[in-house]
């Protein structure tokens, strides 16, 4: 190992990186039910906050919560699945504080804390001031939050504290496009979410000709994801020298791009039904059906498949980063 | 608006940090952090909603601008003060999305009385909420209004992305319904829409809906059906029958203490209108104890429809006739490609007098919030989806009755008509549209 190399390594803490998986994985499901509060409208379910009728949260009768009204559900299982973010990123942070050699990371963690914190209060705002506006900047923070947590599981891995270099001598250094496709891809994607919301958080005020343009946008940034996905994929697979680790999400972000322009053609459908109607009968015969349960899924599958995408490049972006980092640092 | 208020004083207290730090001075050092800290994150809220801007007002219903254009078009006036007033007095009478009313003038009638409930429009009103009961507040703003509009114009924000667009409520013509032709429909029938959904466009099923719920979305499709009525014809009757050279308001609602003779001369203007327009909602007379059986030619079976092919070929020729003359429009084969180019009803109103296909002449109305002009087409007859309802009954109506807005005209038929066609005849036309998407050999070849 020469000498340089050792300067990227730290002791691997396997309780913080236990944490912030399972804070990834945990705000998954949280996204989820959140689209879901979106879909069903349902963000106005429970009318205070922090508290649910009146009741501490935690404390709200479990019959009604599960077997009460569909929206109260939603939206009252979508802030315990916030405060269960809450706890494992309080976790974090102490695991982190206490243990974590790197004290920038420290202060990262402190940092996600924080950002539960706010994207909470957020949440919170949204109901206390019955603002849409709200519901769709707290709509277009989670998925940044659930990038987050997905850059702190990375960023506390072993193979990131101590196994990068290995993996790159084994694959013989890293592509510096890549880096930089990924990141272009990451920060397209979520532009690519932020205009989504504005679709989705429409109100009666918007007029038609403002919401088209957000739909125009919507489909060229998805194209130029889609462009950047389908080039990352080609250099992932023919320069055949990535690091594993980066190779590996690489494919599964690419498959999933695809899966999402299939979701959002889908979303197209089940909202405002085919465009070109009278091509065929079978077709054409499709009514949609107003809070269907299909219609619901799609549409928040491409919703969540959407954050997936930023967390998915987040990691990708991260790790190359990290591939070249330690690979120019050891040549 | 409470809630604009709410966000105003948090940016007001921003905007004098002072305040904060007297506030902070008196707190504990770990606590001036936490302040400042807590001061951020509403700053960036504040400073997110500066760039989003917080949810815009949805306080009033918007005002008809396409009918005063078209109105100023033919007479020559400015009718800017006049709609002004008129949404003034609409107000008066309707109240507004967030605190709809029902005309004192209706309520007192006991024919329009029970023509919708009130407890009804308010809860069809206002923003979306639910409560533990799964009680929903606002269903409108829930359900509708992203392709009808908050005034129910037909032009929400998804609008122009639909093809047929959404219906314009406005001027209270409707396609679908039991009732003759240019009559409203019943409740039932626009109940039933929003049950069957309009297959073939985006007009979905709200079948999964509490019944309750779509009879108060029912009872505020009326209520905004007869407001927009209201609204057009009292513009209408202004512009044409008024004597407006002063270019004054007709009615200000600050005249009740100054010009009471003129307020009230308005006013009751706006109430008789609204009266003729609610009587022909109260009590339309509707033809759905129509019953088409095996007699008809017609046989009804639970896996599909067996057609008479006798009564099939005497269709043909009936829709390829010149009494009927339907190939003229759906095409010999009724495949829809029959018809010259044309527009239906709530287009040709507001492009009155203009060729709905000159971009350029039509260019000042697209920026008043028309949407983009589309030709009709006759139906593909040959795919089988019926937007109507695709029982024998509801082909039958479509034919006798025609398809209000739309170029679809009703039959010529028999008492009243000599030479026009007799119920037999219809039912035989019934059916011979139904083969045309079934097994041709049924007789669709002669
Ligand atoms: C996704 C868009 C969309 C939504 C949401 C929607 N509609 Fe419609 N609606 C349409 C379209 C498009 C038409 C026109 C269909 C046609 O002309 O054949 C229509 C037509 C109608 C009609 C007229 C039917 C007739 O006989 O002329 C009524 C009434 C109606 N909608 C009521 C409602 C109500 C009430 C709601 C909410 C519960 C609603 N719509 C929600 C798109 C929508
Ligand atoms: C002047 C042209 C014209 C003529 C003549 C005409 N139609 Fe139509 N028809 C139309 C148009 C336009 C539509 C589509 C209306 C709409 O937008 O819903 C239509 C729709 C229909 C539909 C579809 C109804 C639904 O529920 O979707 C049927 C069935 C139909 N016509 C049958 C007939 C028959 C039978 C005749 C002859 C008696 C006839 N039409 C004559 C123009 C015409």
């Amino acid at each position: 190992m020469t000498a340089s190399a050792v300067r990227f390594q730290a002791a691997f803490t396997p309780i913080v990186h236990r944490l912030a998986v399972l804070l990834t994985i945990a705000v998954f499901p949280l996204i989820w039910v959140g689209g879901l509060v979106t879909t069903y409208d349902a963000g106005m379910a429970v009318p205070d906050w922090p508290g649910t009728y009146g009741w501490n949260m935690f404390a709200y009768p479990i019959s009604t919560w599960l077997f009460g009204p569909f929206d109260l559900l939603v939206e009252h299982s979508h802030r315990l699945l916030g405060s269960l973010a809450g706890f494992f990123s309080i976790g974090l942070a102490m695991a982190a504080w206490k243990y974590e050699e790197r004290s920038w990371f420290r202060w990262w963690c402190i940092g996600i804390l924080l950002a539960v914190v706010a994207q909470g209060a957020l949440g919170g705002a949204r109901v206390l001031l019955d603002q849409r506006t709200f519901a769709m900047l707290h709509g277009c923070t989670g998925p940044l939050f659930f990038a987050l947590a997905a850059a702190t599981a990375t960023m506390s891995s072993r193979w990131w504290v101590e196994g990068a270099a290995v993996d790159i001598r084994n694959s013989g250094g890293t592509k510096g496009r890549l880096r930089w496709l990924s990141g272009l891809i990451l920060i397209a994607s979520y532009g690519q979410l932020v205009l989504g919301a504005q679709l989705r958080h429409v109100t009666g005020a918007v007029s038609h000709q403002t919401f088209l343009i957000f739909v125009h946008s919507h489909f060229t940034l998805a194209a130029v994801v889609l462009l950047l996905a389908i080039l990352q994929g080609l250099i992932g697979s023919f320069s055949g020298r990535l690091p594993t680790r980066v190779a590996h999400p690489t494919k599964w972000l690419v498959g999933i791009v695809f899966l999402q322009v299939a979701l959002g053609i889908g979303t197209w459908i089940v909202n405002y039904a085919l465009p070109w109607q009278e091509l065929n009968g079978w077709l054409a015969k499709y009514v949609i059906v107003s809070k269907g349960y299909w219609e619901s899924m799609i549409v928040t599958a491409h919703m969540a498949t959407g954050s997936l995408i930023i967390s998915l490049a987040t990691v990708v972006t991260f790790r190359a980063w990290r591939a070249a980092k330690v690979s120019n640092a050891a040549n | 608006m409470h809630s604009y208020r709410a966000v105003l004083i948090a940016a007001h207290r921003l905007m004098q940090p002072e305040l904060n730090q007297h506030h902070s001075a008196t707190l504990g050092r770990s606590n001036t952090t936490t302040t400042r800290m807590f001061t951020r994150v509403v700053y960036s809220l504040c400073a997110a909603c500066l760039v989003c801007g917080c949810d815009a007002p949805l306080a009033s219903f918007s005002s008809n601008l396409l009918v005063a254009n078209r109105l100023e078009r033919q007479t020559g006036l400015d009718l800017s003060e006049q709609t002004e007033a008129v949404d003034q007095l609409l107000e008066h009478l309707f109240g507004t999305p967030e605190s709809p009313r029902w005309p004192k003038c209706l309520e007192s009638d006991v024919r329009t009385k029970s023509l919708i409930s009130l407890d009804y429009l308010a809860q069809a009103a206002g923003p979306v909420r639910s409560d533990q009961a799964d009680q929903h507040f606002g269903l409108f703003r829930e359900h509708c209004v992203f392709c009808h509009g908050l005034s129910g114009s037909g032009t929400g924000p998804t609008s122009s992305l639909l093809n047929p667009y959404p219906r314009d409520f406005r001027p209270g013509v409707f396609k679908f319904k039991t009732t003759g032709s240019g009559v409203k429909p019943t409740k039932a029938d626009l109940r039933n829409t929003l049950v069957r959904g309009i297959p073939g466009t985006s007009m979905p099923t709200f079948s999964l809906l509490k019944s309750e719920e779509l009879e108060i979305l029912t009872d505020y499709v009326v209520y905004l059906a007869i407001r927009g009525e209201a609204e057009r014809r009292l513009l209408t009757e202004l512009a044409l029958d008024m004597d407006l050279t002063d270019g004054q308001p007709f009615w200000k609602p600050d005249w009740e203490s100054t010009r009471p003779a003129d307020y009230l001369a308005g006013l009751e203007l706006a109430e008789q209108i609204t009266q003729k327009i609610a009587l022909a909602w109260a009590q339309p007379e509707s033809q759905d104890n129509l019953v088409l059986s095996e007699s008809d030619g017609i046989q009804l079976t639970n896996a599909s429809r067996e057609l008479d092919p006798g009564a099939v070929a005497r269709g043909r020729a009936l829709f390829n006739g010149k009494i009927a003359a339907c190939s003229s429009c759906h095409g010999t084969e009724g495949k829809g490609d029959g018809a010259v180019r044309n527009f239906d009803f709530w287009t040709k109103d507001w492009t009155d007098g203009l060729d709905p296909d000159d971009r350029e002449a039509i260019r000042p109305l697209r920026k008043l919030g028309a949407l983009k002009t589309r030709p009709i087409s006759p139906r593909n007859l040959q795919l089988g989806v019926f937007r109507g309802g695709s029982d024998p009954e509801d082909i039958y109506l479509r034919i006798v009755n025609g398809i209000d807005g739309t170029p679809m005209p009703a039959a010529a038929l028999k008492p009243i008509n000599p030479q026009g066609l007799s119920e037999n005849d219809v039912q035989d036309l019934v059916s011979f549209v139904l083969s045309l998407s079934q097994n041709t050999s049924l007789g669709g070849n002669p």
